[in-house]
């Protein structure tokens, strides 16, 4: 499970003290407090968090500084950039004025998947700040100066055998075949690799194995997740039929 | 809504999960039964009780069909829901499936607004920790406030505990929903029990309710959805050593390939077809009929002396003859060998996978993938693939699938005897059996498909059980079980049929029978008098009049094309009796009568044609 709303907030809080160059605990504690309208009380916070992310590899303490370690900036660097990329499709092209905007980036940044966060920032055109001026880290798409989304969301059918992929949304499928996707937990959200699409169509999900014919499978609709797809046209790799009989007798 | 219990009555214990988590073998465990337990769901098709005696308490438990959810609607999990809810039991004893966390935790949820006491037995924790996935007991004892035992039904280990665990059954703590949803259920009724307030969205009218139950239900299922995605995540841990690509998923992956496919059954059909006739028939069943057979009958017959007593024993119609020593010398041995494999097959979780190879083909017989795991139980028997049709959701899918069980698929004793006979003929024989069969199941299977309104239309999706090592323990004991099922239901009604032809012969009645049908057994199809005979006898068990067909090639009283005109005719036949009313519960009588007219029609047609155009 990838969503870590609390962490996540930590990380978000440590990398804008870093941006500031205050990157110590006291601040921490001062802005957590500020927060939650508790000036001075050190009640905000929770030290626990600081645990937490030192032992999953993504924060260090040096003394009284707590420095985000490599893996800790990366992941922290995301979600500022959904953070600032959603403000800026909120104030640019909804409209919405700073108190709106914020409230909601806050809200919508935690759901925003990474195919999506691409989208938006190709549409928006790789903006470089958000609307208070503060940097956007930058993506892959803007490195490779991406300029076109094409359909994010396209069905499984389309999808290459062996890719993994984000379900994005069933589209009306009877009650009994709804339900039955639900149980085995192919819900929006969840990642799936496609096993194969002849003669019917086979997926795994954590583990499970779950077949459907063509017809259901054109109703789950994927993001399309354009990174394999670069990486497959390249040189040497070549159809299923082939990738088929190497993974049969691979490693 | 607990129903009235007599004071002192013994309490219900039920055995609730989802389909193919496990609950058979638990139950078989407990209480030493032997109700069947496969690699593929909704195996379960009834509520089985029985009184055992549980660490020193006598309750009564039950094994219940899988279920995915209290409201959904699917046949095959109604009866569990009725229990649930009409009658609900005393305590629920929830088998979750260690490896597939999240789906029993989302029925957890449902069961817990039952406010029935429960326990949780975690099962499958070895296939877990194949995985990498490690599930933290205490903790998740600890979110959902009841016992949780860790238990491995295959080996038997921590079934104690959960004997003693049943004493110690708690009420779980009910899912928190969010505020909205709490709003939402308090306009809709005034109950605050949640139990209450679950049965009146389930059972509420539309009408009344509006929109409101439905949409309700959908936001309590999302919750559902959160609190088993979020408890599952805070008790399991991943060890990063996945199972890897063992030899098994490597099989696995042959076995859905578009190819390699078809060659792994071949295969496999092959073996199963050499193993039939060579050990079974060829070696095992001439074996017991040399040694114990031949040398009783010889006995009998020299003390009975000729006469009557001697007919009525050992004569062809003998009670022990027909009715006794064929079921043992012939088809059991023959069955033995045969259950075996097939038992592998269906341990292992090949047949599933069938399913995927198989789809396309059957849409051209109106069907889909759906059908194949009904229509490949009629290989083992096919009044219980009858009964397993009614999983399909469409009354076209129904009708045409029980259809081709009843024309062309041969259940396992038939199949043992029929391959048996075959073996004494030239190969051309089996190939022209099995192409004439096949075609004929194809064309009836696609004409039927077109009586049918073309947008009454199944959809498939099947899981996909991952491919395992076969556990020989159980195979052997599913066999054994099976073998004694034969015993105990198929020799009565060897003997009863037996005796029956000795009253009808002995009565004058038998040649008048055979005068009636001698029009199309003599003139159509080639066939001697007597095996009207054979044909009746089908209607009582598929095996004995495979048998006596067996007998009458044996005796040399057939030529080739008649061996071969009354093997086919039989195959497509009608099939036992059990195996017609189980037709008339699951399609109506009506449906029933017809599709017997029919597939009579169809046998006779085809072993008429073939008569025709034997060259």
């Amino acid at each position: 499970m990838e969503a870590h709303p609390k962490q996540d907030e930590y990380l978000e809080v440590l990398y804008h003290l870093r941006e500031r160059h205050h990157s110590d605990a006291r601040s921490l504690a001062e802005h957590f407090d500020a927060r939650e309208g508790k000036p001075g009380t050190g009640q905000g916070f929770e030290p626990g968090m600081i645990t937490q992310l030192v032992e999953q590899g993504l924060l260090a303490v040096a003394g009284d500084e707590l420095l985000l370690t490599d893996v800790g900036l990366k992941r922290a660097e995301q979600i500022i950039r959904r953070h600032r990329l959603a403000e800026r499709l909120l104030a640019d092209v909804l409209h919405m004025k700073s108190q709106e905007f914020e409230a909601a980036a806050c809200e919508f940044e935690h759901v925003l998947a990474e195919e999506i966060t691409e989208g938006i920032c190709i549409l928006l055109g790789h903006p470089r700040e958000c609307p208070h001026g503060s940097p956007i880290p930058e993506g892959q798409c803007c490195r490779a100066g991406a300029s076109r989304i094409g359909s994010a969301a396209v069905p499984l059918t389309e999808v290459p055998v062996g890719s993994t992929v984000r379900v994005a949304y069933v589209n009306a499928l009877s009650e009994a075949r709804q339900h039955q996707l639900t149980h085995f937990d192919v819900v929006p959200g969840n990642l799936i690799r496609v096993h194969q699409l002849k003669p019917a169509v086979v997926i795994v999900h954590d583990e499970s194995m779950l077949a459907m014919e063509t017809a259901v499978a054109q109703k789950i609709y994927v993001w399309r997740n354009w990174k394999e797809e670069q990486a497959s046209e390249a040189p040497g790799a070549n159809g299923s039929r082939a990738s088929f009989w190497s993974r049969l007798f691979s490693r | 809504m607990r129903s009235a219990r007599r004071k002192g009555a013994p309490p219900t214990v039920a055995l609730v999960g989802v389909p193919n988590c496990g609950k058979s073998l638990i139950f078989n465990r407990l209480t030493g039964k032997s109700s069947t337990s496969t690699n593929y769901p909704y195996t379960t098709s009834e509520v089985v009780e029985q009184s055992v005696n549980l660490h020193g308490r006598d309750v009564v438990l039950l094994d219940t069909p899988g279920i995915t959810g209290l409201e959904f609607r699917a046949e095959e999990e109604a009866k569990t829901r009725e229990l649930l809810r009409g009658n609900p039991p005393d305590i629920i004893v929830q088998c979750v499936d260690a490896s597939h966390l999240v789906r029993s935790l989302i029925l957890c949820a449902q069961l817990a607004d039952l406010e029935i006491p429960m326990v949780v037995c975690l099962n499958m924790v070895d296939e877990a920790s194949d995985k990498g996935l490690i599930v933290d007991r205490e903790a998740l004892s600890a979110q959902l406030g009841v016992p949780v035992v860790p238990i491995c039904a295959l080996d038997g280990r921590g079934l104690t505990d959960l004997s003693k665990a049943i004493a110690q059954a708690r009420v779980p703590r009910p899912v928190v929903y969010p505020p909205h949803v709490e709003e939402k259920l308090r306009a809709l009724t005034p109950a605050t029990a949640r139990a209450t307030q679950v049965s009146v969205i389930l059972d509420g009218e539309p009408h009344r309710n509006g929109q409101a139950g439905p949409r309700i239900w959908h936001m309590v299922l999302e919750a559902h959805h959160h609190w088993a995605r979020s408890i599952g995540a805070k008790v399991t841990r991943t060890t990063g050593l996945g199972a890897g690509r063992s030899f098994w998923t490597r099989l696995a992956d042959l076995a859905l390939h578009p190819v390699g496919a078809w060659c792994f059954l071949l295969l496999t059909v092959a073996l199963v077809y050499l193993l039939v006739v060579e050990v079974g028939a060829r070696f095992l069943s001439v074996l017991i009929d040399g040694w114990v057979v031949v040398p009783l009958v010889e006995r009998i017959a020299s003390l009975t002396g000729p006469g009557h007593l001697h007919d009525v024993l050992v004569g062809p119609y003998g009670l022990l003859t027909l009715g006794l020593f064929n079921a043992i010398a012939t088809v059991l041995p023959i069955l033995a060998v045969f259950y075996v494999p097939f038992g592998v097959l269906e341990d292992v979780g090949y047949f599933p996978r069938l399913s995927v190879q198989f789809d396309r083909l059957f849409r051209w017989l109106g069907l889909n993938g759906n059908a194949v795991l009904p229509i490949t139980l009629g290989f083992g028997c096919s009044a219980v693939a009858t009964v397993a049709v009614r999983r399909l959701e469409t009354r076209k899918e129904r009708f045409i699938a029980a259809f081709l069980i009843a024309l062309g698929v041969p259940c396992s004793g038939q199949i043992g005897v029929v391959v048996s006979i075959l073996s004494t003929l030239p190969v051309l024989a089996l190939v022209g059996t099995v192409a004439i069969v096949l075609v004929l199941q194809l064309c009836v299977g696609a004409f039927l498909a077109r009586l049918f309104p073309k947008r009454a239309k199944g959809e498939f999706m099947v899981e996909l059980p991952p491919l395992r090592a076969p556990r020989w323990k159980n195979i052997m004991l599913r066999t054994y079980h099976r073998l004694v099922e034969f015993i105990t239901e198929a020799v009565p009604l060897f003997l009863a049929s037996a005796a029956t032809l000795l009253a009808l012969h002995y009565l004058g009645l038998l040649d008048r029978l055979r005068d009636l049908l001698a029009p199309v057994v003599v003139s159509g199809l080639g066939l001697p008098r007597n095996y009207a005979d054979a044909l009746l006898v089908t209607l009582a068990r598929r095996e004995l009049g495979a048998v006596m067909l067996k007998k009458m090639s044996d005796d040399h009283l057939l030529s080739l094309e008649q061996t071969f005109v009354g093997l086919l005719v039989m195959i497509l036949f009608l099939p036992c009796l059990t195996t017609t009313m189980a037709m008339g519960r699951v399609l109506g009588w009506r449906s029933a009568a017809g599709i017997s007219i029919a597939v009579m029609a169809i046998a006779t047609g085809a072993g008429a044609v073939v008569h025709l155009f034997w060259m």
